[in-house]
């Protein structure tokens, strides 16, 4: 039997008595979050069936998917911190001419990813059309972070660009920071503390569903390499078969193909409109 | 967790998301890009100058001194 499930499936079967158990990956909380991100609708939609249906929900993840969610967002905060000192600059000057040229240039940088993608996706739209099918039922690409915010080359050439010439004390960047960044992200961590529960055997709620008391570490090395998927998609994957945890959620179709293959006990919860794009790839597994 | 609980958490980190440029921050900027941004400025000037320099001393070229017994240029 196929180790996976649809979002409608999993709510319809969901015991409205008992508490439910799922393990996150770290695209649902980035798509949970992101009004971008496009499958933003559909994990709201999830989220907010499942709050109404389920009697109690415990949410858990890995360390891993904490430090990529917080990544995440540490590049979106700084995107949007920059572009609104880059408009108020164009209000009233605020910055030198180098550092706003140096932003245009990462500006530029990043608005030809955004075309890039849309050219591609309509590239791929249009083939997929001329063969008749049906693209609203499809996956055609997964969100990117990419497109939307700086990369962290970007951010990098940004901060460079913000040493004023002839001063000592270095406050330009380190003011960004400070303003936009450290009370932000101490309670951005705080609350995602909040919203779920990290795999650890020193987690007082995470310990009780383990059933093996010391993690295998080793073992996320064997599961990367068994489908060759990437090595934080191995991490939960591993903690989760350390766990009596049953459902993992994802929006990453390597998830669920290694879940077919190395996590057999647990059930994969992902979009249903997604599941029948995923039949072909899988069979045989 | 409770039900609210989600919903909340995500009301909260809504909340943190918003951008705002503070006239602190702006103020502490632009203070500390003022010697460049004075600077650049004055490079901004001088190039000005030149350049319209430049242009003062090109017009006229195209006529010639009848007195030094030049022509009109074209």
């Amino acid at each position: 039997m196929a180790n996976r499930i649809g979002f409608k499936e999993f709510l319809k079967k969901l015991d409205k008595e008992e508490e439910v158990q799922l393990i996150v990956d770290a695209n649902v909380i980035i798509a949970y979050r992101d009004k971008n991100h496009k499958d933003h609708e559909t994990i709201r939609e999830f989220f907010r069936d499942l709050t109404r249906d389920a009697q109690k929900i415990l949410l858990f993840t890995t360390v891993t998917t904490k430090s990529e969610f917080l990544e995440y967002y540490r590049r979106k905060i700084i995107t949007e911190a920059i572009l609104a000192i880059y408009k108020r600059n164009r209000e009233k000057q605020i910055v030198s001419d180098r550092v706003k040229q140096e932003i245009e240039n990462q500006i530029r940088a990043r608005n030809l990813r955004q075309n890039r993608e849309i050219e591609k996706q309509e590239q791929f739209e249009k083939k997929l059309q001329a063969q008749s099918i049906d693209t609203t039922e499809l996956d055609v690409e997964g969100f990117s972070i990419d497109a939307n915010y700086f990369k962290d080359s970007e951010i990098k050439s940004i901060k460079k660009a913000f040493r004023a010439r002839d001063v000592q004390e270095e406050i330009g960047w380190l003011k960004i920071c400070s303003v936009m960044l450290v009370d932000r992200m101490h309670e951005y961590e705080k609350l995602l503390d909040e919203f779920c529960h990290y795999l650890t055997t020193r987690d007082e709620v995470s310990k009780t569903y383990f059933i093996k008391e010391d993690v295998e570490w080793r073992k996320a090395t064997q599961i990367c390499a068994e489908t060759g998927m990437g090595f934080s998609d191995a991490m939960i994957l591993n903690m989760a078969n350390h766990t009596n945890i049953e459902h993992i959620v994802t929006l990453d179709f390597d998830l669920v193909y290694g879940g077919h293959v190395s996590a057999i006990h647990k059930t994969i919860v992902t979009p249903t409109d997604r599941l029948k794009n995923y039949k072909n790839i899988l069979k045989g597994i | 967790m409770s039900k609210r609980s989600i919903i909340e958490i995500m009301d909260d980190m809504d909340r943190l998301e918003k951008i705002e440029i503070t006239d602190e921050l702006a103020d502490t900027l632009k203070d500390y890009f003022k010697d460049e941004i004075d600077s650049e400025n004055l490079e901004k000037e001088q190039n000005e100058k030149v350049a319209k320099g430049l242009v003062d001393s090109l017009v006229g070229l195209d006529k010639g001194n009848k007195e030094n017994g030049q022509s009109d240029r074209v």
